[in-house]
């Protein structure tokens, strides 16, 4: 059986346009009827280019005298005569048009697995009971922490519309990406969304308790803010590149990117609209104020002197305030 | 003896037309008589907006000499200390007419103000040269409400016990815009100024010997602005030298509240109330414990100074786990009992440091949070929490609030306040 080569039609981001396969060599290529494979493209030549084999069955691209030439793509030069050895490709460029040039003998790339992987947060749902279970955990966690903190007595009323608030959120929230899954694949994909919802709540709540505790701990509120917000923004991302993996066949660089955008969108958002609401005046006190269950032998502490000697600096901070406000005035008037 | 009869009975019309009118005033009531005889002393006076020429304050004073010196207190003409870009005082007369006011010294320990206008042999009133007895008659001068000048009788009940600062308890109605007027005896004599009430016929005047030191420190008329919020920033500072001492706390008197001893009533000014509760619908109970200093010194009309308040909570779990009864305890040391008054123009925002602190047996958590002033340099607003680690099953917060003092004196009171929390148990 002779060698059979196909003659690809690029568009500009590489995807194939027209695939024509040539049987019989030497194959011309070109704008007029009498080619093996017509070219529409004013700048190609009627006859621009022949396709013949050599001993070895490679094959051999030969420029017909043309007026614009033959171009290969990379490196970028034009050429006259060029070959391609057997099992390999050329892309070259007639005119506007790019062609690639393949034979029979050229290897696929193995076949990609039919279910891609959902990210860290759907690599584990296998199936809908642990979609399900996983979003049975991550709601319940959420509710269980929300009923620590009431204080009143009885606290039915309260967990029932917070459960009824939080299932909400959730339906929302699942419910969007299954919409674009539907819209992007023809596949719901709901329960794989919704475990994907539960997995990230259960992350999410370690967080926000891990950043309570370790205010606490060293009664450093600055510091448990940057370990919410920072913790915030990588939780978020991941959440976003799990569903982002499930609804669609964007290529994982493109996935990490989008979400990691999205995510540091937000946060940027959220930093921005903290930070101008602690810029406005408010004669509202903030500290930290935070009591956890745990025994005060791990909490830092310090002695009364160190606290109370450490003052200066608030008072450097407020004087420093203070001058901002008479000064503005002066130059007013 | 027909002429004769004629003219006695002339001589007896002649001396009644002479005669009558005092005979008459002598037979008015007494209140009416000194209405009659003093009211022309006592005037209006109006802090207006420049820019729209509405009344922002009004009050009353009176002349105190014959050059147009006029006393009235501190808090009616404030606005024009504080923002004399904005604000002008006006002398609003009998009949209508209107002439500027100048501030020439304040006093606002006292809430006094020396105000003066541009007139010449103004009747006016003097000082009293001695306290009167207590139950003496008193008329109070002013205008309540801006309805017109008003006479108000009431008693002299003596200086107030156990006050921060001095001030005469007079049992009578005064009304807002009365401030400033006099309170004089029947001959006329000032024995204080109109200052605060307290409702229901409790009211208080500013004793004259501080009227007498205020005249004695008139500056000039035309004053630089800015040397007043020096004064009155100096004087402020003086006077907590002498109230806020660091023993004020240290040998104050001490409470017992779920087996810690704490600060209690710290001096014979502070009113002290405690009280427990049961919420109904709450899985804890409560004992609380409060005391506050009466008295304050009006700086603005969103401001104050030399205000010492401080409560302790304590707090017992009826039921609760341990999470929850943590975030209820969290909850209520976040509340703060600190009026959130003063504005962007006069206080800057609150900063805060918070820490874990380890006092003998008893670790606590603290908030010490600042605020300054900005007209008033060196002067701040401080409140300090602490609540104290370890239990699972009650708890104990703290809290002083500490207005108008220096930076120095807040952090002395709070370390003072701190150390008088011992665990007796």
């Amino acid at each position: 059986m002779g060698k059979i080569a196909f003659v690809e039609l690029l568009d500009r981001r590489g995807n194939i346009r027209e695939r024509v396969r040539v049987a019989s060599f030497p194959a011309t290529i070109g704008r007029s009827y009498g080619n093996a494979v017509i070219v529409d493209d004013r700048l190609v030549s009627a006859k621009h280019l022949r396709l013949s084999l050599d001993s070895e069955g490679g094959m051999i691209v030969e420029d017909l005298n043309t007026v614009n030439g033959t171009w290969l793509s990379k490196p970028r030069q034009r050429i006259e005569q060029y070959s391609v050895p057997v099992g390999g490709e050329a892309v070259i460029r007639i005119g506007q048009t790019v062609l690639r040039l393949r034979g029979d003998d050229f290897a696929v790339e193995p076949a990609s697995v039919s279910r891609p992987l959902y990210g860290p947060f759907g690599r584990y749902i296998n199936n809908s009971v642990i979609a399900f279970l996983a979003f049975i955990a991550g709601f319940s966690l959420y509710v269980l922490v929300f009923a620590q903190e009431i204080s009143k007595k009885v606290i039915w009323s309260d967990l029932t519309s917070m459960s009824l608030i939080l299932l909400i959120i959730f339906a929302l929230w699942t419910g969007f990406w299954s919409f674009l899954s539907r819209l992007v694949i023809h596949s719901f994909r709901f329960m794989i969304h919704l475990g994907i919802s539960g997995i990230a709540s259960i992350v999410f709540v370690i967080l926000f308790t891990a950043e309570e505790y370790l205010e606490f701990l060293f009664s450093a509120p600055a510091e448990a803010r940057v370990v919410e917000f920072a913790g915030f923004a990588v939780i978020f991302s991941l959440l976003l590149y799990s569903h982002l993996s499930v609804m669609s066949e964007l290529s994982r660089r493109k996935r990490i990117l989008s979400s990691a955008l999205i995510s540091l969108g937000i946060v940027s958002v959220l930093l921005l609209t903290d930070y101008v609401q602690r810029k406005e005046f408010s004669n509202e006190i903030r500290f930290s104020h935070v009591i956890k269950p745990i025994g005060r032998k791990w909490v830092r502490t310090v002695s009364s002197d160190e606290f109370f000697g450490d003052l200066y600096k608030v008072k450097a901070k407020i004087d420093a305030m203070a001058q901002e406000g008479p000064k503005e005035e002066m130059v007013e008037e | 003896m027909k002429r004769v009869g004629c003219i006695a009975v002339f001589s007896l019309i002649a001396i009644c037309l002479l005669l009558g009118p005092c005979i008459a005033q002598e037979m008015l009531p007494e209140t009416q008589k000194v209405f009659g005889k003093y009211s022309d002393r006592v005037v209006k006076i109006q802090v207006v907006e420049k820019d729209s020429g509405a009344k922002a304050v009004i009050g009353s004073g009176f002349f105190v000499n014959p050059s147009g010196h006029i006393i009235t207190n501190y808090h009616v003409i404030s606005n024009l200390v504080l923002h004399p870009d904005r604000y002008r005082a006006e002398l609003v007369e009998a009949a209508g007419a209107i002439r500027v006011l100048s501030v020439t010294a304040v006093d606002v320990i006292n809430d006094l103000a020396l105000v003066k206008a541009e007139v010449n042999d103004a009747p006016f009133f003097r000082i009293a040269a001695s306290e009167p007895q207590q139950g003496t008659r008193l008329y109070s001068m002013g205008f309540p409400r801006d309805i017109g000048l008003s006479i108000v009788e009431g008693t002299y009940n003596g200086l107030m016990k156990h006050a921060l600062y001095k001030k005469i308890h007079f049992t009578a109605p005064i009304n807002r815009g009365m401030s400033g007027g006099p309170a004089i005896n029947a001959s006329g004599k000032v024995v204080g100024v109109n200052v605060s009430s307290m409702g229901q016929a409790i009211s208080f005047l500013v004793p004259t010997e501080a009227v007498a030191r205020l005249m004695k420190s008139a500056g000039p008329a035309k004053r630089d602005p800015q040397s007043f919020l020096e004064e009155i920033r100096s004087q402020i500072l003086t006077h907590q030298d002498v109230f806020f001492s660091d023993d004020l706390i240290r040998s104050g008197q001490t409470v017992r509240i779920g087996g810690y001893k704490l600060p209690g009533q710290l001096s014979p000014f502070f009113k002290c109330w405690g009280d427990s509760r049961h919420p109904e619908n709450f899985p804890y109970h409560a004992i609380d414990h409060r005391c506050s200093t009466d008295d304050t010194i009006y700086i603005s009309g969103e401001h104050s100074s030399g205000v010492i308040r401080f409560s302790h909570r304590y707090i017992a779990n009826d039921g609760m786990n341990i999470f929850r009864f943590n975030h209820l305890y969290s909850e209520l040391f976040q509340k703060s009992e600190h009026d959130a008054d003063g504005n962007e123009e006069e206080v800057t925002g609150f900063e805060c440091k918070s820490g874990a602190l380890r006092r003998g047996e008893i670790t606590f958590k603290t908030a010490f949070c600042a605020r300054g002033f900005k007209k008033f340099r060196g002067l701040y607003d401080v409140v300090f929490k602490a609540a104290v680690l370890g239990s699972d099953n009650s708890g104990l917060e703290t809290e002083l609030d500490i207005s108008g003092v220096s930076f120095e004196k807040a952090v002395g009171l709070t370390k003072g306040y701190l150390e008088m929390i011992t665990w007796e148990k």
